[in-house]
């Protein structure tokens, strides 16, 4: 230390710190020597001291910014090597220092990282930064802390120029809230993470134009726009973010809904539509916000399912309906569109599976002759049979499985060409009764030696035959490779299958042209297989190429595949059984079972050679001298074992699917056997352990891949399955209680409980605002009602009797005479007299004569069905005096939104019907009972049924009696178990009885609705329109009813009904009827009226 | 007795159409019928001994013709009303009267009624009656479809007695010799209500009839409509694939009059896929669902 002054200086200095709290001076103790060793310039080391000394005087509890002062040192001289840059840091400090001693601590804390970072350059501006955001207050200063401590490490992500800016919007949202900027900050690091150098502007232009219009939303704007970010393809995402600015200008929460909902839809396409959307959004957003948003979030449904290149089709089309009418284009947009969902239809490739079963289902029981039915492959694995894997066809025989939907062509006619290849491929199998294997039977074309090689084998094993329980099982056993044969089988079967098919069906070859090629494409090459398995491959590849094709042959196994090729030619004929196939599959297993299963070695080579080539070389014959003299050794690897790789089975073929001949027919004689335990006549038990065992050896189910691991014996449940499958057949659905003898009674119990499942059906609801239907919007749930008690039906008989006759009466009248003599016809049984006699008259006279003088008997018909839908609403439980008096302000039972108010305002409800008034209802049930009697006199078809609900999903349609159901006691205890319950949506459950009267064939058809209110219910309204638009859909299914040539009828006891009722049913017939005591007797009235 | 005068009008300048007196209407030509059993015999003899026959089977099966080749086979003299060579019989054919029934069929339908001819009125014989006279083989096609006054015309003529009330003119025919009363029914689609009643169908000897076997059916689609064997074979394998689909949503299987329309289409030039469509699915059903299952098959097997 060569200058004493300063030497002096720096003792005077260092004292004076010293002197300072003992906190300060502690640390600096512990620093101060460490320090004047970095320091070779004295002056420096004097600046340091000097510095320390003025930021600790530089405010209140400055000592604070000190102590991080010195800490800092150490770190900080790694990066400053000069005087002035330590100047430019120390004179930062203290001027922060000068405002707020904590601020000061946070920039002296994180300055080190700043420094080695950013180096000096940024320092100052990085310094102002944080300055700028403090305003003296409390809270302000928190903030400015917040952002020293955190801002180096957001400087991994961010420019400093960024940064600036970002330090402008946190500075705005502060003027608001300091919190939600001092959470902003908090979160920046997160977010920042996500955002690229080339959205960044767009993203921070985005933040201030939130801070601007709506600075509450910053925080979750600034998480949503980084998360959104990623998702979108990455030369879209400044456009992406410029939007959601624009958007944000207009204030309201829209643009979060298109950071989120928006991003995630992207997310769900592939990049490269994204920019097509975003033009489409930009486009639809200039004429509606609202609709633009929804069509961002319809877009991967509907490109699931029009693909991207036909969406603008569906987008022109909705475009154009939403400057028509902006609540249908809004409807379209969202896919709550009837007129949408068809246009989708008509533009989509893709054929799903529940619009053509119907016509593929009778198509293949065109094709069988048998009672197929056609189910999804999805529906096969909920039943956790372990069938099918994945996405295959399949059939079991008397159910053909196919995939739910098929989008693999660009058009519909050859998707729906696919569907119908996979179709006929599995009634191929029935039709040319690949399941009707006989072990014993000889084939047309190949020589029987199952027989022989199967004593053969016994003689080898030394057993006898163990009882099987299907002849394929029989045959399989044959084989110790059963996965192998099990292969070669299922290949061969197939290529008899296809080659029938197309011999019998010409019009099919074309597209199965189609489906073969693209079959090949995408399989395993048989190069790169080990050796058995790539021989396989290749037998599958001839089974689907013309013999023009060529393979590729390993040359020193050209005989074998010279065989292959010439057996399955054999097999290639009109009269070929199953049994034929069995012996190909013999002859091909001898010939693979030679074959190492060991990778092709590197030097192996490959010839590409047509089909028809090989096919004519080989020879399907083996030496018969070698089957018996080897005893059975041609059945098992030949040497060279060691080497081999574990067989694999082949891959499947996509269109042929799975084809599980054992299993059909271990399933089909399970049937039969229990069929005939059923008749008691003597039958060989099949006993579980010996479908165990055949489930052990079968190679056609993966028992791992039927159940989860959790469940301990998964082979036990597939037992289960299996025999229950075979005792309730596939359509346990339409059992009735009187199912077959023998089912334990667990089983009854579960059948029991399957019929008390309310059955669903969907209808559309119409939307009078966008002129459209909603499709599939209301879920119905139908049931049987609770049956009550039996007195009720019984104390209203008595009570009315008097006007019961009267009634009855009435409708004895209106039977008509099974033949009623008609006059006046121009011919007929014989003459009428006095037309004849006037007829001479008028001749006589000199006038033309009316020539109709004949009579005959003409017979009329009476042919009604009729329908009565009771409303159950809740409102019905209301006493009927109190209902007179309420008339007149009964607007004020307005269902509530909200669930809990829902419940009070049910319970209040019910409480009311508590009481010992006489309610609706009870007029309603009395009318009906009434009705009843009247109804039996004449023989009319009628069905009873009530309906109530809540909400769209949650429509009840109850049975009192249904359509054609005899009157039975049990009918006479529902009618007591008719009671209020919830809201009234009328328009599905119009819809729903109309569909069973449609079903009805009879020449007069009535849906008579008996209600006592306007319809409502949760949901059933439209924003500025609440009660219009329940009103409109009500009228719109009345109408429909009536488009289906069934007479509707509304009868309301709603006396304030005039208003709402002339717009509900237009010119179709009405009725309010002033006095509810009135109902019992008008109801007959009016319903022979309507029926005459 | 006849409005119009008796007498063949095709002998006529005006030979654009044929009008015939219905007694006068036999079949000349042999018409083709291929037999698929021994129903041949057993009519020859129901006829032989006065049996009524009831044919049963499903419309367009092969009933009428079957009845008309009969009407041929067993030509005979005439009895009444013919005039000219009625001495002639050899390859005359039997008079065949066909009466196809409807809802409102009545007994004066068949029996006769009263005209009104100037100021008088005049008695005119219905088919039946006629039929009675001139010992002709009287066809009731669809006879359930008839009124059940009918029937009261019906129970006389076909026992023992044989005899057909006039009760309007209060006279009692007793049939010529050679009548014979044919009735022909489809159990398939009539329902429970239009069930023939016991009494009625115990007076008849019975005769099943079905679509021939796929062969045979090959055979006549190719003989009546002149298309090719390849052609006929394929129709009858759609006939055989069409009929699995009764009651699957077709009331009846496609007929095989149907096949041969087909099959006069096809050999018109049409193609084999169109003359099917037009003649099998939109003929059978208006269901468009139904349709499309029936094209789907018909695509399948024509190319």
């Amino acid at each position: 230390m060569p200058d004493i002054s300063k030497d002096g200086d720096i003792t005077a200095l260092s004292k004076e710190i010293q002197s300072l709290p003992v906190s300060v001076s502690q640390i600096f103790s512990q620093v101060d020597s460490q320090v004047q060793k970095r320091f070779i310039n004295s002056d420096n080391y004097l600046l340091w001291l000097r510095n320390s000394l003025e930021i600790s005087k530089a405010s209140f509890r400055a000592w604070e910014a000190t102590t991080e002062y010195f800490r800092a040192t150490l770190e900080v001289l790694d990066n400053i090597d000069n005087q002035e840059d330590l100047a430019l840091w120390a004179d930062g400090g203290k001027r922060l220092c000068s405002t707020s001693a904590p601020i000061a601590a946070a920039y002296f804390r994180s300055s080190h990282i700043f420094l080695t970072d950013h180096g000096m350059d940024d320092l100052k501006q990085w310094i102002n930064a944080g300055e700028s955001l403090y305003h003296g207050t409390w809270k302000s200063g928190a903030l400015a802390t917040k952002f020293f401590e955190t801002s180096p490490s957001l400087l991994f992500e961010f420019s400093m120029e960024h940064l600036m800016q970002y330090v402008a919007i946190l500075d705005n949202v502060a003027e608001h809230s300091s919190e939600m900027a001092e959470e902003c900050l908090l979160l920046a690091g997160e977010s920042f993470t996500l955002l690229e150098e080339e959205s960044t502007e767009g993203y921070l232009t985005l933040l201030r134009s939130t801070v601007h219009n709506n600075w509450k939303y910053t925080k979750d704007t600034q998480r949503s726009a980084a998360l959104a970010l990623p998702r979108v393809a990455r030369h879209e995402r400044a456009r992406y973010m410029d939007l959601a600015a624009k958007m944000a200008d207009e204030r309201g929460k829209r643009y979060l809904v298109f950071l989120n909902e928006g991003s995630k839809s992207l997310s769900e396409v592939t990049y490269d539509v994204h920019s097509k959307i975003l033009d489409m959004f930009e486009n639809l957003y200039s004429i509606s916000p609202e609709a633009a948003v929804e069509f961002i979030h319809s877009c991967p449904e509907l490109i699931r399912r029009v693909g991207s290149n036909d969406m603008h089709k569906w987008y022109e089309a909705g475009l154009a309906m939403l400057q028509q009418n902006h609540a249908a284009g809004l409807g379209f947009f969202k896919l709550e569109s009837a007129r949408g969902e068809s246009l989708i239809d008509q533009i989509s490739a893709t054929i799903k599976l529940e619009d053509i079963a119907p016509i593929l289902q009778m198509y293949a029981r065109g094709l069988t002759g048998g009672d197929m039915q056609l189910r999804s492959v999805t529906e096969l694995q909920e039943r956790s049979l372990g069938w099918a894997r994945e996405e295959k066809a399949s059939t079991d025989g008397s159910n053909i499985f196919l995939p739910d939907e098929i989008s693999s062509f660009p058009t519909k006619n050859e998707n729906f060409s696919w569907f119908k290849v996979l179709c006929s491929h599995q009634t191929g199998h029935l039709e040319f009764m690949s399941f009707n294997f006989d072990f014993k039977r000889e084939g047309n074309i190949f020589a029987l030696r199952r027989l022989a090689t199967e004593s053969a084998k016994l003689e080898t094993d030394g057993g006898s035959p163990t009882a099987v329980l299907s002849e394929f099982e029989r045959f399989f056993d044959l084989f110790p490779q059963r996965r192998l044969a099990s292969d070669i089988y299922q290949a061969l079967e197939d290529a008899r299958i296809d080659y029938l098919t197309r011999q019998a069906y010409a019009g099919l070859r074309d597209p199965y042209r189609l489906v073969q090629g693209a079959a090949t494409y995408g399989r395993r090459s048989p190069q790169n297989l080990p050796l058995r398995e790539g021989l396989v491959e290749l037998l599958i590849r001839m089974t689907l190429l013309e013999k023009e094709a060529t393979i590729p042959v390993p040359r020193n196994l050209r005989s074998v595949v010279n065989n292959m090729a010439a057996t399955l030619d054999k097999l290639m004929d009109k009269t070929a059984l199953p049994e034929d196939t069995a012996e190909a599959c013999l002859i091909i297993y001898k010939l693979l079972i030679k074959v190492p299963n060991t990778p092709p070695p590197a030097d192996m080579d490959w010839d590409e050679t047509q089909i028809g080539e090989l096919t004519e070389e080989g020879t399907s014959e083996i030496q018969e001298a070698d089957s018996a003299s080897a005893g059975g050794q041609d059945m098992v690897p030949g040497s060279g074992t060691e080497d081999d790789v574990e067989y694999k089975p082949a891959e499947d073929v996509d269109y042929r699917g799975d084809f599980k001949p054992e299993l059909v027919q271990t399933l089909a004689n399970l049937r039969k056997g229990q069929q005939q335990t059923d008749e008691m006549t003597k039958s060989p038990p099949l006993t579980e352990e010996m479908i165990k065992q055949l489930l052990e050896k079968s190679a056609e189910i993966d028992l791992s891949s039927v159940v989860d691991g959790n469940i301990d014996d998964p082979s036990g449940l597939f037992i289960s399955s299996l025999m229950s499958e075979s005792i309730e057949g596939p359509d346990a659905e339409f059992k009735d209680e009187s199912g077959p003898g023998g089912v334990g009674k667990e089983e009854v119990e579960s059948e029991e409980e399957l019929m008390e499942e309310p059955k669903t059906s969907l209808y559309s609801e119409w939307d009078f605002v966008a002129l459209d239907y909603k499709p599939n919007w209301c879920r119905i749930h139908e049931s049987v009602i609770t049956e009550g008690s039996i007195d009720f039906y019984q104390e209203t008989v008595d009570k009315y009797a008097g006007l019961i006759n009267e009634v009855r009466r009435q409708f004895e009248m209106m039977v008509p005479e099974t033949y009623r003599k008609e006059k006046r016809l121009p011919d007929g049984e014989e003459f009428d007299l006095d037309s004849a006699i006037e007829y001479i008259v008028e001749k006589r006279a000199g006038t033309a004569p009316d020539e109709k003088i004949y009579w005959r008997r003409n017979k009329t018909q009476r042919d009604v069905a009729v329908i009565f839908l009771l409303d159950m609403s809740a409102s019905t439980a209301e006493a009927i005096d109190e209902k007179e008096l309420k008339a007149v302000n009964d607007d004020d039972d307005d269902v509530p939104e909200d669930p809990k108010q829902y419940l009070y305002w049910l319970k209040s409800r019910r409480e009311k019907a508590n009481r010992s008034y006489r309610r609706i209802i009870d007029l309603e049930k009395e009318s009906t009972v009434l009705l009843i009697r009247a109804l039996e006199t004449i023989g009319d078809t009628y069905g009873i049924y009530g309906f109530s609900g809540y909400g769209r999903d949650n429509v009840e349609f109850y049975s009192v009696k249904a359509l054609e159901e005899p009157f039975s006691d049990k009918v006479q205890r529902r009618i007591d178990g008719i009671n209020p319950l919830h809201a009234t949506r009328m328009g599905p459950a119009i819809r729903h009885a109309a569909e069973k009267l449609d079903d009805i064939g009879a020449k007069t058809k009535v849906l008579f609705l008996i209600s006592d209110g306007r319809p409502q219910d949760r949901g059933y309204s439209r924003e500025g329109a609440e009660k219009e638009y329940a009103v409109q859909d009500t009228h719109m299914a009345l109408l429909e009813t009536k488009a289906k040539g069934i007479i509707p009828f509304l009868l309301t006891v709603d006396r304030a009904g005039h208003d709402y009722m002339k717009e509900m049913c237009g010119d179709l017939p009405y009725e309010v009827l002033a006095d509810i005591n009135l109902l019992p007797k008008r109801l007959p009235q009016l319903y022979s009226r309507l029926t005459l | 007795m006849p409005k119009k005068s008796s007498g063949s009008v095709a002998d006529t300048n005006r030979a654009s159409y044929s009008e015939y007196e219905v007694e006068e209407f036999t079949i000349d030509e042999e018409p083709y019928y291929l037999p698929i059993q021994d129903e041949i015999e057993v009519f020859t003899a129901a006829y032989e001994q006065k049996i009524p026959v009831l044919l049963k089977g499903p419309t367009g099966c092969g009933k009428t013709r079957f009845v008309e080749y009969m009407a041929w086979r067993l030509g005979r003299p005439m009895s009444t009303v013919r005039k000219g060579n009625n001495q002639e019989s050899d390859g005359e054919g039997k008079p065949l009267i066909t009466i196809a029934s409807h809802e409102d069929l009545t007994a004066s339908d068949l029996v006769g009624r009263f005209l009104l001819d100037g100021e008088e009125t005049r008695w005119v014989d219905g088919p039946l009656t006629r039929a009675v006279k001139a010992g002709a083989i009287c066809y009731l096609d669809e006879v359930v479809e008839a009124r059940k006054d009918t029937t009261v015309l019906i129970h006389p003529l076909t026992d023992h007695r044989r005899l057909l009330p006039v009760e309007k003119r209060g006279q009692i025919l007793e049939a010529a010799d050679g009548f014979l009363l044919v009735i022909s029914y489809n159990p398939g689609y009539q329902s429970a209500l239009k069930d023939l009643k016991q009494s009625t169908r115990q007076r008849f000897i019975a005769m099943e009839f079905e679509y021939p076997p796929r062969e045979q059916e090959a055979a006549i689609v190719h003989q009546e409509s002149g298309v090719d064997q390849n052609s006929a074979d394929l129709l009858a394998r759609l006939a055989e694939k069409v009929r699995n689909l009764k009651e699957h949503g077709l009331q009846e299987g496609v007929s095989t009059r149907l096949l041969i329309y087909a099959g006069n289409l096809i050999s018109k030039g049409i193609s084999p896929r169109r003359a099917c469509e037009a003649a099998v699915a939109q003929a059978l059903s208006d269901d468009p669902s139904v349709q499309r299952s029936i094209n789907e098959i018909i695509t399948s097997i024509f190319e």
